[in-house]
């Protein structure tokens, strides 16, 4: 009798050491985690989270690299508003976020969903649209220079040989932000291709297999298990392929110069002319932080779209 | 979900400013910047000529020329020299990254194997790295003792306080000031004071391709500009579409390479600024008749594309693509190199003057150099504008000597040098002027390129543009 009443006590004890094991063992996890993850913590806290807060701070100020600074509040900003310069390099920005995001994840789609069929040469065709991408942006843009180039260039001379010219080429104030956008497709569509491929090969074949015994087609078995079964990765494409477009500086620096006459400037050439060549680092601070709220706001409003759309399985 | 949100947010923001970053970094390369509105950013751009993918290899690459290893003997800076004494230390940055690299380096080496207590520490960048570099450099008091400048730099760069008068250099003990060239010791004055040793100057030239002159039938490069404007006419062979093989009769750049709109402007009695660089010419009535005048030739005789860079001239010029362009003397070699049967003569004269751009690269010392470093800088100074430096820098470099003493016949064995003294006068764009670099690349040449592709007419849109310069005068 005592036996069993001894059992029965274990077992209604049981419940609550075992909760109070597994809450030590998640603070254990926790501390764990947080160890590893300190590390790059400490990096980002002094070299981003407090350049950021520093540059806040300058943004209200008139610095410049010499002599003392004063407090101006938000003069900074409101000149901002009226600056002939700021609003059309933010339509530039505007414009070549747009295309660059829609062709570069569109492009991606396309190519990661034909190279992932069974195919001769696969490798070397992969291999040769993500080049693109680890390739120093700066000098592939010297070769697009080059290449584009009215007088001496080669896809220049094919283009006019068929019949479209191309104008004065990059100097061509209707072809300089085309030309920067078509190298900034070129450059990410190699990378948001693989992160494709790898989204299409996590894709249980059993699935399809499925949707192809219940008789889909190949658009079917596209449209109602592939993409949606994509949406995670495109979630993740789309807005990296947007920051990227945001922060577009090498091409149009190397290119264009931003020219002419500002055709091709992109707010982050702003503010490097702004801070680096003209040194006015409190208007150049200004407009950084435009940009950072920019980017967080398109961000949220991703986030906030995708969220509806996860698939999880 | 808030929770994943903000954590994705803030995820976001970091990415964010961290790829800033790298955008920033990694593209210090290109002789294409737009802040190159100088001569000095042109010497840098336009030497490296023939290819732009050379003037790439030759940005990433910075050489530190170490005296000590360099010296035949091997012999440690701590050693003391023959003359006796203690070996002191000096930097030196300049941006002579091309074809007169060579030269510069071989000097500082003669220089500091010669025995005088110094050791000169070479630090040679491309023009815009060096540009970029040199103010933060001295606010954090990490600037070197001697850097090189473009005379259109100067007065940016010394209302800072971040440069020694070098007044005392000048006299009985130190260096002629009339043997030097006149038009650098003018534009590197600051409030009344020296601030600039010469270290190279010339004059652009105007180059012609005697190839395409003979094609066209002309037996003489022209002597005034209405002979260069009949030339470029008759040279020019258009056709729209497929322009891989248009000729263009007289190419003119814009932006990054040695002001060629300015000597335009100028002959024709136009102006950019007033030549005490108080007041803003760009809208008088001779600035509109001579943009007009050469507006309407690149447009309806298409002389010349719009929009060129100094490397676009200097690809065109080389590629046998162009009749005529302005430029300074460092593009001969790679000209050379193309194998380019070309001539070089004085810009032709104009209806108000003849002129061409100056081009002048100076020395300047750290004003917060101390006086050991002082003394060895002006050893160098000295050093470099001595007769025998000078002599041998004409004839390894294309630039003719600073010193008017050295004659023409000690640097034959150099004709593009020689040549070059003859360039006819010579004027310094935007001398003076503290905003130089922001009137140049967010007014002048912005305005240039919407007229030369026909976005408007200089009536309509040099007024509005000259507000933009007084304002810039004005420190505003």
């Amino acid at each position: 009798m005592s036996e069993t009443l001894t059992r029965h006590a274990r077992l209604a004890s049981r419940p609550v050491s075992s909760r109070r094991r597994r809450r030590k063992l998640r603070r254990r996890r926790g501390l764990t985690a947080l160890g590893f993850l300190s590390p790059a913590l400490l990096i980002i806290a002094v070299f981003v989270l407090w350049p950021m807060v520093q540059a806040l701070r300058t943004s209200f100020t008139d610095a410049s690299l010499f002599g003392s600074s004063h407090w101006t509040g938000l003069s900074n900003y409101r000149k901002l508003i009226s600056d002939p310069r700021f609003t059309n390099d933010l339509k530039n920005t505007a414009i070549y976020a747009v295309f660059t995001t829609v062709f570069s994840v569109g492009l991606a789609l396309v190519l990661a969903l034909a190279l992932n069929q069974r195919m001769k040469g696969r490798g070397v065709f992969r291999a040769a649209f993500f080049f693109p991408f680890v390739a120093s942006l700066s000098i592939a843009s010297i070769a697009w220079a080059f290449m584009l180039d009215p007088q001496v260039g080669i896809v220049a001379a094919w283009l006019g040989r068929i019949g479209l010219p191309i104008g004065n080429g990059v100097r061509d104030p209707n072809w300089a932000l085309p030309a920067v956008i078509l190298v900034g497709i070129w450059r990410n569509v190699g990378f948001f291709m693989v992160m494709y491929l790898a989204g299409l090969q996590s894709i249980p074949a059993e699935l399809k297999e499925a949707a192809t015994v219940d008789g889909a087609g190949p658009i079917r078995r596209f449209t109602n298990v592939t993409w949606p079964l994509l949406s995670n990765t495109t979630m993740f494409v789309v807005m990296i392929a947007a920051i990227f477009s945001f922060q577009a500086f090498d091409q149009m620096y190397v290119m264009t110069s931003g020219g002419p006459f500002f055709r091709s400037e992109t707010l982050v050439m702003l503010v490097y002319s702004t801070g680096f060549v003209d040194y006015r680092l409190g208007y150049a601070s200004a407009i950084s932080w435009v940009l950072v709220a920019i980017v967080l706001a398109l961000s949220l409003i991703q986030l906030g779209f995708f969220a509806r759309r996860t698939v999880r399985y | 979900m808030m929770k994943r949100l903000t954590g994705c947010a803030v995820m976001v923001a970091a990415t964010s400013l961290m790829l800033s970053g790298c955008g920033g970094s990694s593209s210090s390369s290109s002789a294409t910047t737009g802040s190159a509105t100088s001569a000095g950013g042109a010497t840098t751009a336009a030497a490296t000529s023939t290819s732009g993918a050379t003037s790439t290899s030759s940005a990433s690459a910075s050489t530190s020329t170490s005296a000590s290893s360099a010296s035949p003997s091997g012999q440690a800076s701590s050693k003391a020299p023959q003359g006796g004494g203690p070996t002191t230390s000096i930097t030196f940055w300049n941006s002579f990254t091309s074809s007169d690299k060579p030269a510069v380096e071989a000097l500082v080496k003669q220089f500091n194997d010669s025995g005088q207590g110094v050791k000169v520490d070479m630090t040679v960048e491309p023009f815009d790295v060096l540009t970029q570099k040199l103010l933060p450099a001295y606010a954090a008091g990490q600037g070197p003792t001697i850097t090189t400048l473009d005379a259109s730099q100067v007065p940016g760069i010394a209302s800072k306080g971040v440069l020694a008068s070098v007044d005392d250099l000048y006299g009985s003990s130190g260096l002629d000031p009339k043997t030097l060239p006149a038009a650098s010791l003018a534009s590197t004055m600051w409030q009344g004071k020296q601030y600039g040793v010469p270290f190279a100057a010339a004059g652009t030239m105007l180059y012609y391709n005697k190839k395409i002159f003979a094609a066209a039938g002309i037996t003489n490069p022209p002597t005034t500009m209405d002979e260069l404007a009949s030339d470029a006419v008759k040279t020019t062979k258009y056709t729209s579409g497929d322009q891989t093989k248009n000729t263009y009769g007289f190419i003119v750049p814009d932006h990054a390479a040695p002001a060629t709109w300015a000597v335009l402007l100028n002959s024709m009695g136009g102006n950019v600024v007033s030549d005490d660089g108080k007041s803003s010419e760009f809208d008088s009535p001779g600035t509109v008749k001579a943009m007009d005048f050469w507006t309407n030739l690149i447009i309806k005789n298409h002389i010349s594309p719009a929009g060129l860079g100094g490397v676009d001239t200097d690809n065109l010029f080389a590629a046998g693509k162009a009749a005529m362009y302005i430029n300074g003397p460092w593009a001969s070699s790679g000209f050379k190199t193309a194998g380019i049967d070309f001539g070089v003569v004085p810009v032709p004269a104009g209806s108000a003057m003849q002129t061409c751009t100056a081009v002048s690269s100076n020395m300047h010392l750290n004003a917060k150099a101390s006086t050991a470093q002082k003394a060895a800088a002006y050893k160098f100074f000295k050093f470099w504008n001595s007769a025998a430096s000078q002599t041998y820098w004409a004839i390894h470099s294309a630039y003719p000597p600073n010193l008017n003493t050295v004659p023409a016949s000690a640097i034959a064995a150099n004709p593009t040098s020689a040549a070059f003294l003859g360039a006819k006068g010579a004027k310094f764009y935007l001398p003076g002027i503290v905003n130089a670099t922001q009137i140049d690349s967010n007014v002048v040449v912005p305005i240039i390129q919407k007229v030369t592709e026909g976005k408007g007419t200089p009536e309509q849109l040099l007024p509005d543009a000259s507000k933009q310069i007084t304002a810039l005068l004005a420190g505003q």
